[in-house]
């Protein structure tokens, strides 16, 4: 890789900033330099780099694909995972992945299903051990799973202006799933689950259980109750 | 409102990101013989042949480099309450980054440089000043007409 | 004459001294005893003075208190007008002559209602009764003290001594009795009845008190005050505490305070009027607490007793003077022979031998007419007879002492020739020691110069030897070095290549990278597109931006410290090629330097035994020179030897004709009677 700028590769951060003895002056105004526009350009300038081999051909190519047309009654869906069950929730429940935080226990409330609340935006919302309640073992505290890195997550879901948090072990993304993928649960998962699980499909060779959100959200209300 | 930030020469510009459908990488293009000048050629868009100008070339009569920054920016450009889009590519240098602003931040340049009137206000951001640019007045629609036969041309091959 | 002084000082000094301790042992123990008893008897006599005394002021004192009791009883109980009290204090003031004047207060309209003041007055002015009345404002009798003390302290009271403001020069003090009216249930308080008594007679009673020549008694008021003094100027002007305080008399002081307190003692102390050593008997009245002290001056009461001591020391002194005189004769009487003996003696002993036998006889014929004692007749004969038999000695010693000293004379000429011939051998001796020990020497010098060389040689050796070995070493290790240069030039290639490695890895972040800020360019512009709805989307957007920014960042500085490596790596390569080309050439340098090396080994060992050889005859030399010297030394000291007899014998025939040069002398000192 040869850069074909000739102005030498910024490297401040490493001298006068985080990485180095933090005597810049910008310090104080951006409090670390990843704010600042020096270091955006530093990173911008690596692409100023020339195109690999390839690269064009390449995106000739995925570029003159055509657009598939949206099948009617597809579904889009938020994949998680909890320990080995790969589930899924329609888009529309979901709110938002965030990254683990504290979860505040409840005084005298705090069980095994009803784990507490968490702050999410300025807003404490309960926090439902989803795992617990469909009888799904924890997961490895390592996080790995498979072999490779995975990290937890708290799902944020919503349905009526009702609003939960659950944590799930991976979140995989939000995919399509269009009707004629969908078959009926089979009977081998557990009862708990079995209840909430409107259809499974396949996805990355594995099946995916997709959750009745309604179904979801009753028993998440019904778990606070208790 | 949002400029999609390019650079040519030494100078950034701004493309109204209002009339922008999509920024793709730089790919191949199709050569066009005896192509009209600035024109790098032709992209097969999603199974829709656009012809694509150079802007720097454009602008300052140098080709853009082949760098990873340097893209194509897909402009609708047809005239307004046209049902079907006209999609013409810009290929452009340095095209990383977005700026978002108000029509009141916008200057008048003060200078009409005549054959170029796609040349629009001058604002100011954190390192330099941006030209805004309407992609669809850079190309006289006389060479449009005849970019969209070629286009056409080739699609039908 | 010195002797006989001598025996004669001692035995009187000793008889003297004896008889003077038991003297003084007796003197002082009757000297104590009779103070003792003399004290006793001024204290007896003290207390006797005192009690007198005591009593004669409190019977005036008694008298005055049972008038103005009597009084106090009369007022109370006697309720009359005003003129008769009065008249009836003019009786009482009249018919009691020890009584100056005499007052009846009432308490304001206690006595009547409309009668304020009531206080008649009587006093002997002049020896005229004057009458004052007092009931006045004026006079306010209710302040004074006589008035009040009473009234406050519900009893009669003696005041202390003053001056009359009125009449003169008297010194009165003051009875007051208080009394009351008994109404109902009590008594309340109604006035007070006084009575003075003028402290004149006070002066005559104390004048009158003579003890021995200048003792005397003084009186002081519950305060301290000199009631009575024979120093007029202390009475009523001093207290004892001022005077004390004057003097800087803390023993004064506390005498005072003790008087004051109502003590009784017998203390000795210092006379205030002429500073003698005095003692002071002293006791209070029990009337109103005064107190009396009685000075007894000690000269004075001792005076009889030191009056009988002084004729005894007297008597003593003659009588030491007439035993001296004793003493001294019957001395004379024995040391008078003794001196004669002495003289003969000294005679003797100067060699007057003749001087000697001619006293001796002087004696012997001195004594015949007198009756003889016998230590000192067997002395004389003693004496006699040694003279006698010194004057045939002395004639014998003359005679041989001539002979002995021809013969010395002899053996000095001829120890002299052997010793000169003694001196020339030895000398001889020593020259011949002295050429053989300065081959010796220097044959050993060189042996030992020959030692120092071998030895260096040796050494020179076994380091060559060491260095073979170091090098041997040394090649050994340039050689297990240059084995593995190619390894670690392998390694090193590895960890190049591993670094292509990451290189890719970079490419592809930054792929990743460049994909990822093309979509955040897409996002941000759908969501410009979005409008209101977008604004959270188009954040989301330029996050992704920022973490595109960061990540090509990261990648930069991976490839950074890639190449940093890299760096390294190529310059290790390159050093260790430069020094394994540089170990190949020392490895040669040492195979050939270790040859050398080598050689000079053999060459040193060869050099080595020669060296011995060489070493082996010098010490043989060396050994041979050094016999030769010891054999000298052995003359040389036989030599010494014979010399220092001779010397020896020089000496004692020195010493011979010495001591006959002696013996001549002192038998010439002799003068043989003729």
């Amino acid at each position: 890789m040869t850069s074909t700028e000739n102005q030498p590769a910024l490297t401040c951060w490493k001298e006068k900033g985080v990485a180095g003895d933090a005597s810049c002056p910008r310090l104080a105004e951006f409090g670390h330099c990843r704010n600042c526009p020096e270091y955006a350009r530093a990173g911008r300038s690596l692409f100023d780099r020339n195109i690999p081999a390839g690269f064009q051909e390449e995106w000739a190519i995925m570029l003159a694909g055509i657009k598939k047309a949206e099948s009617p009654g597809a579904v889009s869906a938020v994949v998680f995972r909890l320990n080995d069950e790969f589930l899924a929730l329609k888009t529309v429940a979901f709110l938002k992945a965030l990254e683990m935080r504290p979860i505040h226990r409840v005084p005298f409330r705090t069980n095994h299903v009803f784990r507490g609340v968490v702050n999410v935006d300025g807003v404490l919302l309960p926090c439902i051990s989803a795992a617990e309640l469909m009888g799904i073992s924890a997961a490895d505290p390592s996080g790995k799973h498979d072999g490779h890195q995975c990290y937890r997550r708290l799902m944020v879901i919503t349905r009526e202006g009702a609003r939960f948090v659950f944590p799930v072990d991976e979140v995989l993304g939000v995919i399509r799933v269009l009707p004629n993928q969908m078959q009926k649960p089979p009977e081998t998962v557990s009862k708990s689950l079995t209840a909430l699980t409107m259809h499974v499909f396949p996805w990355e060779n594995r099946m995916v259980g997709l959750l009745d959100d309604q179904k979801l959200f009753t028993t998440f209300h019904g778990s606070l109750t208790h | 409102m949002l400029l999609l930030i390019f650079q040519s020469g030494e100078d950034r510009y701004g493309l109204d990101a209002s009339r922008i459908i999509e920024v793709v990488p730089l790919a191949s293009l199709k050569h066009v013989p005896h192509a009209p000048e600035g024109m790098a050629g032709l992209l097969n868009y999603r199974g829709t042949i656009v012809p694509v100008m150079d802007l720097s070339a454009l602008l300052t009569g140098t080709p853009s480099r082949a760098r990873l920054s340097t893209r194509i920016v897909l402009v609708d450009v047809s005239p307004e309450d046209s049902p079907a889009p006209r999609i013409l590519g810009f290929m452009a240098e340095r095209v990383t980054e977005t700026i978002r602003y108000r029509e009141q931040d916008l200057q008048v340049s003060g200078v009409a440089v005549p054959g170029a009137p796609y040349l629009g206000k001058i604002m100011l951001d954190q390192y330099a000043m941006v030209q805004r640019i309407d992609p669809a007045a850079v190309i006289p629609e006389s060479l449009k007409a005849t970019l969209f036969a070629l286009a056409k041309e080739s699609n039908h091959d | 004459m010195h002797s006989q002084q001598s025996i004669t000082f001692q035995l009187s000094l000793l008889i003297i001294s004896s008889v003077a301790l038991i003297f003084a042992l007796v003197f002082g123990y009757n000297y104590y005893i009779s103070r003792q008893l003399v004290m006793q008897g001024v204290e007896r006599e003290a207390q006797q003075i005192a009690r007198a005394t005591l009593k004669r002021i409190e019977t005036v004192l008694y008298s005055v208190q049972k008038v103005v009791q009597g009084m106090s009883q009369t007022v109370q109980n006697m309720a009359c007008p005003q003129q008769d009290l009065v008249r009836y204090l003019k009786a009482v003031v009249e018919s009691n002559p020890e009584v100056y004047g005499s007052v009846i207060a009432f308490e304001p309209y206690t006595l009547a209602s409309d009668v304020q003041y009531f206080c008649p007055y009587y006093c002997k002015q002049d020896g005229k009764l004057t009458y004052v009345d007092l009931g006045n404002a004026s006079y306010n009798y209710l302040n004074w003290a006589w008035y009040t003390t009473p009234k406050s302290n519900n009893c009669a009271v003696w005041s202390d001594p003053y001056f009359d403001e009125g009449g003169g020069n008297i010194v009165l003090t003051t009875y007051s009795v208080p009394f009351y009216a008994m109404r109902d249930a009590g008594k309340r308080f109604q006035g007070v009845v006084t009575a003075d008594l003028s402290l004149d007679w006070l002066k005559d009673l104390f004048a009158s008190i003579r003890i021995y020549q200048t003792g005397y008694a003084f009186l002081i008021s519950n305060k301290g005050t000199f009631i009575a003094h024979p120093d007029a100027a202390l009475v009523m002007k001093e207290t004892i505490f001022s005077v004390a305080n004057k003097r800087k008399n803390l023993l004064l002081e506390q005498v005072g305070r003790r008087m004051v307190n109502g003590d009784t003692g017998f203390i000795p102390m210092k006379c205030l009027l002429t500073n003698k050593d005095c003692f002071l008997y002293y006791a209070p009245l029990a009337a109103n607490g005064w107190s009396l002290g009685v000075l007894f001056p000690r000269a004075e009461f001792m005076a009889d007793v030191n009056r009988l001591n002084q004729v005894v020391l007297i008597l003593t002194a003659i009588g030491f003077f007439l035993l001296l005189a004793v003493i001294i004769l019957v001395a004379r009487s024995i040391t008078r022979p003794l001196t004669r003996l002495t003289e003969a003696a000294e005679a003797v002993a100067e060699g007057r031998l003749g001087d000697a036998s001619r006293l001796a006889q002087e004696m012997a014929g001195r004594a015949a007419g007198r009756k003889v004692r016998n230590e000192v007749l067997r002395l004389r004969q003693a004496i006699t007879t040694m003279i006698h038999s010194l004057e045939s000695v002395v004639s014998q010693m003359g005679k041989s002492g001539v002979l002995v000293t021809a013969s010395r004379a002899q053996i000095d000429t001829s120890a002299r020739q052997l010793e000169s011939a003694v001196t020339q051998q030895a000398a001889s001796i020593n020259e011949a020691g002295a050429t053989s020990k300065e081959i010796s020497t220097t044959t050993q010098q060189l042996a030992q110069t020959m030692d120092q060389v071998t030895q260096s040689a040796t050494e020179t050796a076994t380091l060559a030897g060491g260095g073979v070995t170091s090098l041997a070493d040394m090649k050994t290790a340039v050689q297990s070095l240059m084995e593995s240069t190619p390894q670690i030039a392998a390694k090193l290639g590895l960890i190049s290549q591993k670094t292509s490695n990451i290189n890719q890895v970079v490419v592809t972040i930054v792929k990743v990278a460049n994909q990822t800020n093309l979509l955040s360019l897409n996002a941000s512009i759908e969501a410009d597109k979005a409008g209101e709805y977008g604004l959270g989307f188009s954040v989301v957007a330029s996050e992704i931006r920022r973490l595109a920014d960061q990540t090509a960042v990261a990648a930069l500085d991976i490839e950074n410290m890639v190449a940093e490596m890299r760096t390294a790596v190529s310059e290790g390569v390159a050093a260790v090629g430069n020094y394994t080309s540089q170990a190949q050439i020392s490895s040669e340098k040492i195979v050939k330097l270790s040859d050398d090396l080598s050689r000079i080994i053999d060459q040193t060992q060869q050099l080595s035994a020669r060296f011995e050889t060489v070493n082996e005859s010098m010490q043989t030399q060396s050994q041979g020179a050094r016999q030769i010297n010891e054999a000298m030394e052995q003359l040389g000291e036989t030599a010494r030897l014979t010399h220092d007899a001779l010397s020896e014998f020089k000496k004692v025939t020195e010493q011979m004709s010495d001591a006959v040069c002696g013996l001549q002398s002192e038998v010439a000192r002799f003068s043989v009677r003729a």
